[in-house]
């Protein structure tokens, strides 16, 4: 058997972290060469190790460290992954995947300095052989591919595929207490910003803003029709950049990789940079006044009007949908 | 305080983008290039700091090869104590470990008492997102990422961001590294013009980072952005208007998700 693919979950983030996503990664390029082994990094919990195993866990392992604080702090949970990954058991691993997303890319980065290895960054294929491990990723904006050798011990997050709740999947958990000096957490202070909306992170349905809702007001309605489907908020990078939508809500090549079932892309014009933040299987739903816009060609649904002819009608209707199917 | 911005630019996306190859320094050579919105916002949150608290240095290093030059007198005319460009060819920006490796070993050649590092967000590694934080590690500072905007607290300094219902906020403790992202409180300022005359005609100080001495990651290939492989199956609406409405609606109500 090969060495295992090694998968650092940081599940005491919570959902600010999609902590699976490096399981369900690891998985995904195991196939039956590879065991899948999730490291988690905090006290061992039993719904925790069920999640791990169903998203694609062969073997679960607990690294716990009295001093670990609550809640989680990125420099901590690094020097756990990174005290763990020295012990006997991990010698001669070859790759380790993190979760998608900033708290992952923290951990890897860090963990690639930490323990001189290679760090692959956020990549779309990743294969391994007796010639190093050969990872694909997007560079220069999404416009081109690049693909890299390592011949080292690696690090990466890699694109996940949705995971199969049902699979029922069970394996061996191991604890291990960690003894190691941790760093003093990060001072935060942290204060509810009163933005009422789902996270993008999971949503099945997002709807997102683009440069051609023209200002904040358009995003007042695109919230109105998230929130009448029990789905998230989204933007584009021109959304963004004009401040109608914060930064978090980002979709795309510098913002988050969504895999929603529907994407509901309003005044997105769907160039490439954008298209690279929507995973390939989510259903997207266009409404755009530009017919010629490329959204349409990634469209299984598309209404050519401006959004203030459309919304404020969808929205009323999808509320009396609501009423009714109450009744 | 003492701060200090690296900048690396971007090929502007308005512009198609140049043959592609594997030695980055000929593609950069073809490049249009461009401060990226985060490189923008990192030296602007700079700008507001050197405003808030007096007797803060500022220095700013621009990496690359002289093709950065132009964006290296675009930066100057802020009026930095100090602004280098860091002749990075040497390096590989495919690999962010290596990089902040040899970057932050130049850090003291910048600014001896350098006690701030801020980067845009996905600064210099070809779109990796690794180096900010790589950079920390690499130093041995704490590290404070997707920072937005900075605000006085009497004589303390906060940097904040958004994560979903919350915002963060992280009184600075030097030494940090600051990754910056773009926000409406961060775009950059238009320098004075005599500032830009003047950073025109001004000497180009060069840094030059020592050399590898092994690799870890190779670049094999690369390759311009394959067509998208989704094709949707390209339902457009037509008919009146309502009815058009009355159909999305059934279609999106189908996939109502309770909260």
């Amino acid at each position: 058997m090969n060495s295992p693919i090694l998968a650092l979950a940081p599940f005491t983030f919570g959902e600010n972290s999609d902590w699976l996503s490096s399981i369900a990664a690891a998985r995904s390029i195991a196939q039956t060469n590879h065991s899948v082994e999730a490291i988690l990094a905090g006290s061992a919990s039993t719904e925790a190790a069920d999640a791990a195993f169903a998203a694609g866990a062969d073997k679960v392992w607990f690294a716990s460290h009295p001093n670990l604080e609550i809640p989680a702090d990125p420099g901590q949970i690094t020097e756990a992954f990174a005290q763990t990954l020295a012990l006997p058991a991990f010698t001669g691993f070859r790759l380790a995947l993190v979760p998608l997303g900033p708290i992952g890319d923290l951990i890897g980065a860090s963990l690639a300095q930490r323990l001189d290895i290679a760090m692959l960054g956020f990549c779309s294929a990743i294969t391994l052989d007796d010639s190093g491990i050969h990872a694909k990723r997007a560079s220069h904006g999404g416009r081109a591919g690049i693909t890299v050798t390592s011949n080292t011990a690696s690090v990466a997050s890699l694109r996940a595929p949705k995971i199969d709740d049902t699979a029922v999947r069970r394996g061996l958990v191991t604890r291990i207490t960690l003894t190691g000096d941790l760093p003093a957490p990060m001072s935060l202070s942290l204060q509810d910003s009163g933005v009422q909306n789902a996270s993008l992170e999971g949503a099945r349905l997002i709807v997102s803003g683009g440069r051609g809702i023209g200002g904040p007001e358009g995003f007042i309605q695109l919230n109105e029709l998230a929130a009448s489907l029990g789905g998230a908020l989204g933007g584009s990078l021109p959304s963004v950049d004009a401040g109608w939508v914060p930064v978090f809500r980002q979709v795309g090549q510098s913002g988050k990789f969504v895999t929603p079932d529907i994407y509901v892309a309003v005044g997105i014009s769907g160039t490439p940079q954008h298209m690279a933040g929507i995973g390939l299987h989510t259903r997207i739903v266009a409404i755009n006044k530009d017919a010629e816009a490329d959204i349409f060609r990634f469209a299984e649904l598309g209404v050519v009007a401006d959004w203030q002819d459309i919304l404020p009608a969808l929205i009323e209707k999808l509320n009396q949908k609501g009423e009714a199917s109450k009744i | 305080m003492n701060i200090v911005v690296l900048l690396a630019g971007i090929a502007d996306p308005k512009w198609p983008l140049p043959p592609v190859a594997l030695d980055p320094a000929a593609m950069r050579k073809n490049s249009h290039l461009i401060l990226s919105p985060f490189d923008e916002a990192a030296l602007e949150i700079a700008l507001q700091i050197r405003e808030t608290l007096p007797g803060t240095s500022l220095t700013i290093g621009v990496t690359g090869g002289a093709e950065s030059d132009a964006l290296l007198r675009k930066a100057a005319a802020y009026r930095p104590n100090r602004a280098v460009r860091i002749e990075t060819h040497a390096l590989h920006p495919w690999d962010a470990r290596e990089q902040a490796e040899h970057l932050s070993a130049l850090l003291p050649e910048l600014d001896e008492a350098a006690d701030l590092l801020l980067v845009g967000r996905e600064f210099g590694d070809y779109d990796a997102g690794a180096l900010p934080p790589g950079l920390a590690a690499a130093l041995g500072w704490g590290f404070f990422g997707l920072t937005q905007y900075v605000r006085r607290d009497g004589d303390k300094l906060l940097l904040l961001r958004e994560q979903a219902s919350l915002e963060e906020t992280h009184m600075l403790s030097a030494p940090l590294v600051a990754s910056v992202t773009n926000d409406r409180r961060n775009r950059l300022r238009h320098p004075l013009m005599k500032n830009v005359m003047e950073a025109k005609r001004m000497n180009i100080d060069v840094l030059r980072p020592t050399a590898p001495q092994s690799q870890h990651l190779s670049l094999d290939d690369i390759v311009p952005a394959p067509p998208p492989l989704r094709a949707g199956t390209g339902r457009i609406l037509s008919g009146a208007l309502d009815a058009q409405i009355a159909d999305l609606a059934d279609f999106l109500a189908a996939w109502r998700t309770e909260l």
